[in-house]
């Protein structure tokens, strides 16, 4: 362990949630002094929502994190209750793996991974003010008068920037229940030119597990196959719990709607926005006046407690209209409410002010990654997180800023969405965002990020052997079924026959076979070729994969070359933008406000035409050359 | 749905006095309810992880099963209390309680109604019982003051009750000032702890920690024969308590200065800055006798910090006895019917 002198860090992380946790990590595995802050250490990576982690378009995120070095994945399959794979009758871009983890478990675990990392310190405070000076972060003071020196800081405070709990017509200063907000941390973050807005967010009520009849509910098992999410050092799930499934009816909707008065939503109480695509159980109800019925997923939330998650059942209304909205439903009907749902509303981050760095594009040094940047979950969190992690650790070494692309990872499909868009709502990742989603697979990540992580010492050596291993692999499956040939005849016929396949007249590729629906890699290894059976199965999915996907896949890889000139021609940063003659004055504003780094970036913005870009790459050009010219004129 | 919310009592606070309390009355066949402002802090060892178990007799602590809980012995009426797993496992403990809820909601109001009382949480809920027994702990009006500054919090950066100490007060209740100091907490360097006195601690209980390496207390020797103590936070933590009260009291003054010294030396990591909690207490009129026998204000009934209580042990004896005073409480009232 180096030594903690002067109060001095080379990074400091606020917030010990999922964001906080990976940067920590990440900036002190990458060798620097890094501190994480947390208003109560006996909370580090609580999950204070749903008892799961990953499913659609998450899971992509979480193993993506893994390929980096993060630790999300590996803490995760170390608290599983339950696990499987969703959408698996769908394609491989949109199947996802979903968790459901012990909260207990999962926070002890990453605690004694914090605990044990080399370079970092826990330190219990709350942070008061930042220290800035000439348009760079030096340090910041805590609310219980300590001082420290900084080079960087990340920001992860998640709910807690001025949190205000809301549950019907009451509500109080939290950032949690219970715990206290962070009142003088906003106030620092405006003084200094941040512009902060505010989200809500809000979570079911917990019911007692021995007051629910679960006879009447249909048990959600977990696979019998059970994968894990980290690709390091898979761990093999022997115990799963069940979660169970059950609606609610029209009795829960009359309660509602004649109670809808009451909820905050309704009543004004709250007027921030919520996320849309887990909407309370009231706002259902209102949106959807047809539907009869909704599902409420029942999850327990560990090994060791009663205490079960109403998945679907999310409300903010008073605690005795939640107690009867439980009871109407079937199975629940003498469920003991232990914690009531509620809703919080907190400051988030405007987040067109950052790069794609997560730095902020005005204070030097000053980063800001999770439920702050306006995003909402735990793997948007950790993938934020281990980005800004990264970076303020480069930023401290005076090394390359580090991002990733939109055709790379989802994680480059998140922070570019954050940073080109005006969010209404918190930020959810979901699988149709990803424009390249036949690329950026779950089951590919760790080829696609692992250099990135061995780059930054965030995976070892020997992991990254692993990963070159398996990319040898791949290619040399694939050279031999490009070579190896089927053969018409007699048993190769009634071999295709058997599944459903048209038989077979010449010879033939076998490339060509597996591209057909009916033909699965491991059949074309059974019955003819015996050597496919040497390469480990993790090769033959992605052979699989690719070959059966090709055409799609490598129209996705046409698109990105031509997308490529676009994407990496950088804006440059001192380029004024409001007397561009010939840009509209929507456009002109937009590109003023967000101050993309890339054209491409500014392709997205909404506002911005094809027709502006166009003008806009011409007046780059120009820029440029103008620029180069009074350098040689000055030389 | 008016029969989840009314009980035969309700315990306010679920802390060490508060979770005895609930246990106690719920194990007489009465239904109680427990609330607590987060689940997520339950049994918390606050402070000290040291508990002296000293002029307890055998009877007594065989009936709290104290034996059975996530502790560790270091000498004979020396316990050690692993942090996280006893609040698990009294949290895991409470929630499987025959008769007894537990249930997180912030007690703010209480009124007496037809001989019983009506609790009224800051979210509006109200809960009904016949008899009511208070363990806010340090949490009444409670401030945390760190060296020059003070910020709300009867934790550090948990939410103090302020509202139910102006509804005792507004029913007459007396309250005086109380302070409690928690100390550093800090990570030990290798070169520290071989300079230390290993004391091992037996862990003999808990689910999970059966199968961990064990554990051990440092003794670091000062001069003038006084000595720090570093106990660790638990089985999976790497956290030390620098614990204040072992064997030869040490002067405030060798103490902090002796933890500076040690600290500038790099031997030890602080991770949480030591603390004085300012709370409310009640007055001592309302205790019968000079033992922490509580008396029975018509059904309302206080134990542990906020009666003065400074020990998690006097903590839970205070639960025990508040918790049988309910019950003979709620006997007699089941008689007059």
């Amino acid at each position: 362990m180096k030594k903690r002198d002067d109060n001095y860090f080379d990074v400091i992380v606020v917030g010990g949630g999922h964001a906080g946790c990976e940067a920590a990590l990440a900036s002190s595995r990458m060798e620097l002094k890094t501190m994480l802050l947390t208003i109560n250490i006996d909370k580090i990576a609580l999950m204070p929502c749903n008892p799961a982690v990953g499913g659609i378009g998450k899971s992509q995120l979480v193993r993506e994190v893994d390929a980096l070095g993060g630790e999300i994945a590996r803490n995760t399959d170390r608290a599983i209750i339950q696990i499987k794979v969703l959408n698996s009758s769908k394609g491989p871009a949109v199947q996802a793996l979903r968790a459901q983890t012990d909260k207990k478990l999962y926070e002890t675990s990453m605690k004694m991974v914090m605990e044990n990392q080399e370079n970092l310190y826990l330190f219990q405070g709350a942070a008061k003010e930042l220290i800035v000076c000439d348009g760079a972060v030096r340090g910041l003071l805590t609310c219980s008068g300590e001082q420290f020196c900084a080079g960087a800081i990340v920001l992860a405070t998640g709910t807690f920037m001025g949190g205000r709990i809301v549950i019907g017509d009451y509500e109080y200063k939290a950032g949690r229940v219970g715990e206290l907000p962070s009142e003088d941390l906003p106030r620092s973050l405006i003084k200094n030119g941040i512009m902060i807005s505010r989200f809500q967010s809000a979570t079911p009520p917990r019911v007692d597990r021995r007051t629910i009849d679960f006879k009447k509910m249909i048990p959600q098992p977990g696979d019998d196959f059970p994968l894990s999410f980290s690709v390091w050092d898979s761990r093999i799930v022997r115990k799963q719990l069940d979660c169970y499934l059950t609606h609610t009816n029209e009795i829960t909707h009359e309660i509602i709607l004649k109670n809808i008065h009451r909820s905050p939503i309704k009543s004004g109480s709250i007027q921030s926005h919520g996320p849309r695509f887990c909407p309370s159980i009231d706002r259902k109800v209102i949106n959807f006046p047809d539907k009869k019925n909704h599902p409420v997923f029942i999850e327990p939330e560990g090994w060791r407690t009663n205490e079960m998650y109403l998945q679907g059942l999310t409300t903010s209304m008073p605690v005795d209209i939640q107690q009867k909205i439980v009871n109407s439903t079937p199975g629940l009907e003498d469920a003991f409410i232990m914690r009531p749902g509620y809703a919080v509303e907190y400051f988030y981050v405007v987040p067109e002010q950052l790069k794609s760095t997560l730095e902020f594009k005005d204070i030097k040094g000053l980063f800001s990654a999770g439920q702050i940047n306006g995003t909402s979950g735990y793997e948007e969190a950790a993938a934020q997180g281990i980005i800004a992690g990264i970076n303020s650790a480069l930023y401290c070494i005076k090394e390359e800023p580090f991002s990733l692309k939109r055709s790379e990872a989802y994680i480059g499909v998140l922070i570019d969405d954050l940073i080109t868009k005006d969010p209404d709502e918190p930020y959810r990742m979901y699988t149709s965002r990803a424009e390249y989603r036949l690329i950026l697979r779950s089951d590919n990540a760790d080829m696609r990020l692992s250099e990135y992580g061995y780059k930054f010492k965030l995976i070892s050596k020997d992991q990254i052997e692993i990963v070159r291993k398996k990319k040898g692999e791949v290619k040399k499956l694939r050279e031999f079924l490009k070579s190896a040939r089927l053969h018409p005849g007699k048993e190769s016929n009634a071999v295709l026959e058997e599944v459903g396949c048209a038989p077979i007249t010449e010879t033939t590729p076998v490339i060509d076979m597996l591209k057909r629906p009916q033909i699965r890699l491991s059949m074309l290894e059974h019955n003819f070729f015996s050597k496919i059976g040497g390469y480990s199965s993790a090769s033959k999915e992605q052979v699989e994969i690719e070959i059966k996907y090709e055409g799609y896949i490598n129209r996705q890889h046409e698109e990105i070359r031509q997308r490529e000139r676009i994407e990496e021609k950088m804006i440059p940063a001192s380029m004024g933008f409001m007397d561009l003659v010939g840009l509209s004055l929507e456009c002109r504003q937009k590109l003023e406000r967000f101050r993309p780094e890339t054209i491409g970036q500014a392709s997205r913005i909404a506002g911005i035409s094809p027709a502006d870009i166009s003008i806009l790459s011409l007046y780059i050009n120009k820029y440029e050359s103008r620029r180069r010219g009074d350098q040689a004129a000055g030389q | 749905m008016d029969e989840l919310n009314s009980a035969d009592a309700v315990v306010i606070g679920a802390g060490h006095s508060g979770c005895e309390a609930a246990k106690s009355i719920a194990c007489e066949g009465f239904r109680t309810l427990l609330l607590n402002i987060n689940l997520d802090a339950i049994a918390l060892v606050s402070g000290d992880p040291l508990m002296n178990i000293s002029g307890a007799d055998v009877g007594l602590i065989d009936r709290i099963g104290i034996m059975e809980r996530p502790v560790g012995m270091i000498e004979r009426n020396m316990l050690v209390i692993d942090k996280r797993e006893y609040f698990i496992y009294m949290k895991e403990c409470m929630e499987n309680i025959e008769h007894l809820q537990v249930k997180q909601a912030e007690a703010t109001r209480i009124i007496e109604q037809n001989g019983g009382f009506v609790i009224r949480s800051r979210l509006g809920d109200e809960y009904r019982a016949k008899a009511v027994v208070i363990c806010a702990g340090t949490f009444l009006k409670a401030r945390c003051v760190y060296d020059g500054h003070k910020t709300p919090g009867g934790r550090h950066g948990e939410i103090a009750s302020d509202d139910l100490c102006k509804n005792l007060e507004e029913m007459g209740y007396e309250f005086t000032d109380s302070a409690v100091s928690s100390s550093h907490v800090v990570r030990i360097a290798r070169e520290l702890e071989e300079e230390c006195e290993r004391i091992e601690i037996k862990y003999y209980c808990s689910k999970t920690n059966s199968k961990t390496t064990p554990k051990y207390c440092y003794l670091y020797k000062l001069e003038d024969d006084h000595s720090l103590l570093f106990v660790p936070l638990g089985v999976r933590s790497f956290e030390y308590y620098v614990s204040k009260y072992y064997s030869k009291k040490v002067p405030m003054k060798v103490f902090n200065s002796s933890i500076k010294r040690l600290e500038d030396k790099f031997l030890v990591m602080p991770t949480r800055a030591p603390y004085k909690v300012k709370y409310r207490v009640l007055k001592s009129k309302y205790f019968i006798g000079s033992n922490r026998e509580l008396s029975v204000q018509g059904g309302m009934l206080f134990a542990g910090a906020m009666c003065g209580s400074t020990s998690i042990f006097q903590s839970i004896i205070d639960g025990i006895t508040a918790g049988r005073d309910a019950v003979s409480y709620l006997k007699s009232k089941v008689k007059q019917f």
